[in-house]
């Protein structure tokens, strides 16, 4: 394969910023009342549920276990962040698992996408999963700002621990 | 193999979403000068800049070419500002077709880097700069949205057919 990120890299990352925005709203609870709007949550409490739950059921599907229940996301931002970690230890056992088939097709059951486009590697659903924070990371890190609230958040991987 | 992904595929996927934004401010020019505010750009036109002269900057840094001082980057007409992506696509380009390149030695510098940061490897500064202009699109979707222009932009590497 030609030059790339792991996966592992992308894990790191997206742990560092899931550490940075827990510790942030840990700091700031004010901040999880702000409007939100963005993927239909109201607040940046529901948007950090969005964000820490989908990344979990993501790891579950992949890893093929339970799928956590929608109506099943705590409340405390402390048990959200337990999402994360959760989400976390799954992906870190894939990607030690010398027999996983990273390039092997995973159908998924989803309905908001055509049926002819529901099978993706391993690979790229992963990858999809850890990107999908960070892309959602960037837009809290707006919106708090907009709203007043500059969070000093350095998102850009360029600032990253997760790789030289 | 480690599982990754690749930088060639995170260009396709910068591609994706490059074309996506022309096409859809070509199409509804009006977006253009909406007040915007992230990274201190005053409105979309301005953050356009910022995110394909960004793009540029670095493609040249990364391949020891001259850089194209900020101050003469094109501040409009909407072609010339995605001229400043396809001349940045195209450097990046080169960069991996080059079979000399030492991907993994901390030899980038670039002018801003303060003296206690460590010269990022060509690898992460390309991964850097590739993911900056994702972040800075899932950021400017939110911002149309919000100013009432829904763009339908599907910004996730799963609707992406960078990879499988």
């Amino acid at each position: 394969m030609s030059v790339g990120i792991a996966l592992a890299e992308l894990l790191a990352w997206n742990h560092e910023s899931a550490v940075f925005w827990k510790g942030h709203l840990d700091a700031n609870p004010a901040l999880l009342h702000v409007p939100c709007g963005i993927g239909g949550t109201a607040n940046v409490h529901e948007f950090a549920a969005h964000v820490w739950g989908v990344e979990l059921r993501w790891a579950q599907r992949v890893a093929g276990l339970p799928l956590l229940g929608k109506g099943d996301v705590p409340t405390e931002l402390e048990a959200l962040f337990g999402l994360h970690q959760e989400a976390v230890e799954i992906f870190q056992t894939l990607l030690d698992d010398p027999r996983q088939d990273w390039d092997g097709v995973f159908t998924l059951d989803l309905d908001w996408l055509p049926p002819q486009a529901r099978s993706f590697s391993h690979r790229k659903l992963v990858a999809h999963a850890l990107f999908h924070s960070q892309r959602h990371w960037a837009q809290l890190a707006t919106l708090v700002r907009a709203a007043g609230f500059p969070s000093e958040f350095k998102g850009d991987l360029l600032f990253s621990q997760a790789l030289a | 193999m480690t599982p990754a992904i690749t930088l060639e595929e995170l260009l396709t996927w910068n591609r994706e979403s490059s074309s996506f934004w022309k096409a859809h401010l070509d199409a509804n020019p009006a977006l253009l000068k909406l007040p915007c505010g992230i990274g201190g750009n005053a409105n979309v036109q301005a953050f356009l800049r910022h995110i394909w002269g960004a793009e540029l900057v670095w493609s040249q840094i990364i391949s020891g070419l001259p850089v194209t001082d900020y101050d003469v980057w094109p501040t409009g007409p909407l072609d010339a500002l995605y001229d400043l992506h396809l001349a940045g696509a195209q450097n990046f380009r080169d960069l991996l077709d080059n079979q000399s390149m030492s991907w993994d030695e901390r030899s980038v510098d670039y002018p801003w880097r303060r003296p206690e940061m460590q010269k990022p490897t060509p690898r992460k500064a390309l991964a850097h700069i590739l993911l900056h202009s994702q972040r800075h699109w899932a950021q400017l979707s939110t911002l149309v949205r919000k100013e009432g222009f829904p763009s339908g932009f599907l910004g996730d590497l799963l609707l992406s057919s960078a990879l499988e």
